[in-house]
Order: C-alpha cells, then structure tokens, then sequence
C-alpha cells in the first residue's frame, strides 16, 4: 500500500507539466471534444464515469449486481453491460444514464463483444461454458455454442467472419465462424487464456495466458502459432507476471498488454515483436482502453481501485484516478 | 460388427462389407475413440478411538466432490481434445497393527490412484508399488504427515494437500508480519495434536518465534457449562504472552479458547485464525466461478479437502493434454517438470517440488466466515520460488 502512494506523490510532480499543457491548449482555443472514461466497478454494482480533461470523477451510475465487460454500440449511444450476479446484460442509455432494457444473456456473462454488423451480440457465461449469440433487435438468443470451462476472452474478426472465445480452465483457443455459428478449430495455448484480439487486417489473433506468463500470435488463415513472447520484470518474479488485456494502436506499430499483479504493462513494437517498455501502474491491472487519438491508454486496477493513464507519446505513466472497488471493464466516449 | 451383420440386407452387403475392410484397413476412416482416462480414487475408513466434535465432521461426500467437480471439468475440456476421464471409488478398511492392508491383493499396477489413507497405508503403498514393473502414479489428496514429504521421494509420488510444515509455515510468517513473537502453546493429546505440534515447533525454531509456555489440555472438566472459568485459568502464565496456539485437529476443546484467554490475545492455529487451502470466501483469481460450479454440483460449499482433491485431478487432466497420452511414466516425469503450469484459482502457477511432489501453493489464514491473509506474506524470499519458504525445502527431504 505505502508503495503505492509512494508512486502516487511521484505522479503528481509527473502530471503536472501535462495539466499545465492541457490548460495552454485550452486558451489557445483548441478545445476537442469532451471525452469520458466509464469504468465498471465489480464489487460496487457501479460505473464511474471519469471526465478525460481533468480526471475528475464525474458521476457514478449504479447498475446491476457485479458489472464486469463494457461495451459501446456504433455511434456510443447506449452501452452493453454484464451484470455478471444477475445474469443479464443490461443496456445503458448513453444520454440519460439510465438502464433501458436488458438482452437474455445465459448465467454469468462475463465478457461481451460486438459484430460489426452492429445487432449481434456475443457473451462467455463463465459458470456453463458456454458462448450465448443474442439478436439485438429481436433480443433472442439466436444459439448457445458449447466451449471449455470458464469462458472468457472474446474477439470478432474485424470483417466479421471470425469469432474467438478463450477458455480460462481448458486453456483454449476456440475458432468459431459466425455465418454458421460453428466451432471450426481448438488451439491449446499457456495455461488460463485471458484476452484475444484480432490486429485490424484479419491476418492475426492475439492471445494473452495469465498463468502460462505469454502472449501467442496465431495466423488467422490456418491457426498456426506465429510469435510466443514471455514478459520479463526485472526484480519481479516470473509467477507474478501474467499477463491480461490486449490493445493494438492504429497509429502507430504498437502493442500493450496487461500484466496483471506485477503493476506493470508491455509495450510491444508489432512489427519487430520485441518488448519496448515496461510501464508501471496500480495493481492487478487486467483491462485496457485508449481515448480517441489514442494519445491516452487507461488501464483498470482491480486491487488498487483506481485506473491508471498512460500518455502514449512519452510512453510514460501520468495519473492515476480513484474509482471503485474492483474496476474492470472500460470503454470511452466522444462528447460535444 | 454383429450390428453391422444383423442389418445387413442383400442389396446394402456390399457397401458395408467394403466400409468395414475401409476402416479396418485405414483406421483414419473409423470413427475415433476417446483417449480414456481413468482414475481411481482409494478411500480408507478412518476410525479413531477419541471424540470428535460433530459440529465438525465433514460431509459425507468430502473429498470425492471435489474429485467429482474435477472429472466435470475435465471432460468439458476432454471433449475437444478426444479426451474422457472417469474415476472409481475403492473403499478399503481401516488398517490395525494387526491386520494391514495386503497391497498385493489390489489391482494397482499402471493405474492413476488418488488415495486418502492413514501414514503406514500409504507407506505400504508406496513400497509395494515400487516393487512393481509398471508402477502406478499416486496422488496423496489427504494426508499432511510430514513425514511422507520429507523421507519418502518415490518418483510416483505427488501430493495435492499441504503438508502440516507449510500450514504451520504459514501460521509463523503471519505472526512474524504481525511482530507477534511469545507464544502460548496448547496440545491436545491425540496423535493428530502432536504431528501438528511438532510441525509448529519447527516452524518457531525456523522463524525464531519464541514458545514462552507450553500446556497440555486435561480434558477433566466439562467446558460446556465452566469455559468462562476453566479457559482463563488455563491460560495464565506469569508473564503475558503475544499469542494463543491451539493444536486441537478435532476440535475437542479448541474452539472455547478464543475471547476467553487470560490475557487478551488472539487465538491460532486449529482454532481462531487457521490456515488451509481453501475457504467459501476466496473468489479472486476466478475462484468465484470454481465455488459457483462446486455449489451447482454439491449443493454446498467447496471446502479444503474438495480442493486438494479437485487439484490432483485437474493436475492429472492438464498432464494428460500437455503430453497426450496416459503413459504413468510420461505423467510423472511431466508432472514435475518446469513445464507443469497448473492454474488452480490461486493467482499463480502450482508446479509439484521435483524433490519430493508436494504441490506448492499459498496457504490461506481465515476465520470462520471471512479470508484474512494469504501466505506467502510479503517479504519472504527464496531463490526459487517464494512458495518454497512454506514447508519443506530441497535440503531437508531424503537426506
């Protein structure tokens, strides 16, 4: 605990060229557009919403029992929310801040994720094994797929063909094609795959094992193992490195991973492979979110409760911010 | 064979006398078959000559829900990989000086075996098997004798439950985080007692915990009705004392000595704060979706005798896809391994001591109905791995 607000005193000296930066850019009249961070906080049955300009916690929604994956629809008009005790996914009007309706889900959702067509939605039901694909429109269950123990991980193919679910307990890699709804291909990964995200050209998928301590690239095309990586932190042990979320920039060749209980993430150069940068964080970081310019990367921090921001140009940690207890999923939204 | 032959009718024979040569020919054609995994999990009745108290005895199904969780599990994973586990109980009786078991007349020869049985069964066990040609792979799920960890190093020999040494290791790091270094030392008198007791003391030496007095309980009046007299008495020493440690495995008078010592000082060991592998309360490092399945299945909590049990199947399971087959000498040799990477709810990888199979893994410090430490606690360092300071290190086992 003391270490950490140890490093807390320390990001403040830290933040503060940035605020005063952020307050030119105010007076030189280049005001973006407002952007807000929603954090689902899964021992507070809440979402806190933190104001992008100057990390202020601006609200807190109260939502279902135990909310964990958060999702945005196209254009951030509503929010998809598991309310993982209630089994449910709750749908979150974006202007009024109020639940407007729930999609059957199965038990447990832990994760979702969106098609890009926009009306399906896929789920991991963590206790059944399961992976629910549920109809926006009609909010039917369009079919239940069964996967390994402890489903988790989700990713469509950014062209929609393709959808991943990793099982935490099987420690798998399920390939499902989402015209058929078939599970065509198992890849056995490192022990409890977390996080799986596809890089913008379909060509490949990223697996995170928070156990096994990698991250596994696979070919899409014919699910071969293309790069296996390890984390390694100086002055902490290998168990304690494991790593969780996944984000890959657009603007840059850039990869950064979650590692979990050593508070740290990887910075990886995609097009080398090879580590950049450790950066420290709050503790038990797991889930990861970039703003719109992608100048920001936020990362929740189940222990600590707070998240953390990352400055991504100085690939630096600047801030972090309290929230509630257990934060987890996070996606940010573009306000006028 | 005898179904095709019963169905054939003239006009189809052909076909299917061509389909069969097919697949006898290239199997590749033929329908799969699952690789079959089957356990069997050896349980001995435990008789004991002293009273226990029945607000602890275990369910009737301690233990072999666990196993049975684990064989669920497995096969969901089992199905994608052509993989089917299963498992079968074998009762056997308990064992007297008199009449031990007859190992010999047991079908154990290249068989995975999950055994809960007293110290000199297992030892019996162990000698026997490695008398065999194609020994079989033992997973001790219930037994903590610290013995078996330090003199036994059989290559087919793992063990999923603690030993007594890294519980009580567990016990002294607390202490020592809490700077909680004079303690008051209670024995209960059943053999139980004094394999914990003993493991306790080595803990102190090794910690440098002081054991200010020791008291060994009398059993010659009836708490019931005098523990706010008898306990206070009992527990006063000329000087004060950090804390109580109780060694009381079945709870014979343990459970009335917290809030009622002579000095007000917490209560360790087998009652107050205990340590063991699991509790209802731990759900972090989805730990929360194994005790919602448990609960599903069982009807109840999962306790720490379904989880030492759930671990060894689960460990047997993860061997079994890593190297694909049930070759006992392959499962062992992988089991202890650096490759062996069991994620067990627990927020980091379990591997086995290659030195002598213990599993390790942290050790939880509870109360009745809440987590309240995890050992190892923080600062305790080891070159290896930081679960190596509980227990038994490489230098302490089969010298």
């Amino acid at each position: 605990m003391s270490q950490h607000s140890c490093s807390l005193s320390y990001l403040t000296k830290l933040v503060k060229p940035f605020l005063l930066f952020s307050l030119l850019s105010l007076l030189a009249g280049n005001v973006l557009a407002k952007e807000l961070a929603y954090v689902t906080n899964e021992k507070d049955n809440s979402i806190s919403v933190v104001d992008l300009d100057d990390f202020s916690v601006i609200k807190e929604i109260p939502v279902g029992d135990r909310p964990r994956g958060f999702i945005f629809n196209h254009d951030q008009s509503l929010a998809y929310i598991c309310a993982s005790d209630i089994d449910r996914i709750q749908i979150l009007d974006m202007t009024s801040d109020q639940i407007i309706g729930e999609l059957p889900s199965g038990e447990d959702p832990e994760t979702i994720a969106l098609h890009p067509n926009g009306t399906t939605i896929y789920t991991a039901n963590e206790d059944d094994a399961l992976l629910t694909v549920i109809d926006i429109p009609s909010q039917q269950v369009i079919t239940q797929i069964d996967v390994g123990v402890e489903p988790e991980g989700l990713a469509v193919s950014p062209d929609g063909t393709k959808m991943i679910v990793t099982s935490e307990t099987t420690n798998m890699v399920h390939w499902i094609d989402t015209k058929t709804n078939q599970n065509y291909a198992n890849s056995l990964v490192g022990a409890r795959p977390r996080a799986a995200m596809f890089t913008r050209d379909n060509k490949e998928l990223w697996v995170t094992s928070e156990i096994g301590g990698q991250l596994t690239v696979f070919n899409v095309e014919d699910q071969s193992v293309k790069h296996e990586i390890t984390f390694k932190i100086r002055g902490i042990h290998s168990d304690r490195v494991q790593p969780v979320g996944i984000v890959l920039m657009k603007s840059k060749p850039l990869a950064f991973i979650a590692l979990g209980p050593s508070n740290h993430v990887a910075v990886v150069n995609t097009d080398t492979m090879e580590i950049e940068k450790y950066l420290l964080v709050g503790r038990r970081v797991w889930q990861l979110a970039f703003n719109e310019d992608e100048s920001m990367l936020l990362t929740t921090n189940g222990i600590s409760g707070d998240i953390s921001v990352i400055d991504t140009n100085q690939l630096k940690t600047i801030k972090s911010v309290k929230v509630g207890r257990y934060p987890w999923g996070i996606a940010v939204k573009q306000t006028d | 064979m005898n179904v095709t032959y019963l169905l054939c009718k003239p006009y189809l024979c052909p076909i299917l006398a061509i389909t069969l040569f097919i697949s006898v020919v290239f199997p590749v054609f033929a329908k799969i078959e699952p690789l079959k995994v089957n356990i069997t999990y050896i349980n001995q009745v435990h008789e004991h000559d002293y009273y226990t108290n029945p607000l602890l005895v275990a369910p009737a199904d301690s233990g072999v829900a666990g196993i049975e969780l684990g064989i669920e599990d497995s096969n969901t994973t089992g199905k994608f990989l052509g993989q089917q586990f299963s498992f079968l109980t074998q009762t056997i009786p308990a064992a007297h000086s008199s009449s031990p078991i007859r190992w010999s007349e047991y079908k154990i020869e290249n068989q995975l075996l999950l055994v809960d049985l007293d110290s000199e069964t297992l030892q019996a066990l162990i000698a026997h098997n490695n008398s065999l040609e194609q020994p079989a792979l033992i997973i001790n799920i219930a037994n903590r004798d610290n013995t078996l960890r330090q003199r036994i190093c059989s290559a087919n020999l793992f063990h999923t439950t603690p030993s007594h040494a890294q519980i009580t290791d567990a016990l002294g790091q607390w202490l020592l985080s809490k700077r909680l270094n004079n303690i008051l030392l209670i024995n209960g008198d059943t053999p139980g007692d004094l394999a914990w007791i003993n493991s306790f003391k080595r803990t102190a030496k090794r910690y440098k915990i002081n054991i200010s007095a020791e008291k060994k309980w009398t059993f010659d009046t009836d708490l019931r009705r005098t523990v706010s007299q008898d306990i206070p008495l009992f527990t006063q020493t000329a000087r004060p004392y950090d804390v109580v440690v109780v060694a009381d495995m079945y709870q014979q008078f343990g459970q009335y000595v917290p809030y009622n010592t002579y000095y007000p000082r917490p209560v360790i060991g087998t009652a107050g704060l205990v340590a063991d592998t699991w509790h209802p309360s731990i759900e972090q490092w989805g730990a929360k979706q194994l005790q919602n399945r448990f609960k599903t299945l069982h009807q109840r909590y999962m306790e720490h005798a379904d989880f030492d049990a759930y671990v060894a199947v689960r460990a047997i399971a993860y061997a079994v896809q890593q190297i694909k087959g049930v070759n006992i000498e392959a499962l062992a040799t992988f089991m202890r391994s650096e490759q062996f990477q069991l994620a067990a709810y627990k927020g980091r990888k379990l591997t086995f001591r290659d030195f002598n199979g213990q599993l390790r893994m942290p050790i939880e410090l509870t109360h009745p109905l809440g987590l309240v430490a995890r050992a190892p606690q923080t600062g305790f360092m080891h070159p290896v791995s930081e679960l190596d300071t509980l227990g038994f290190d490489r230098r302490e086992v089969c010298q």
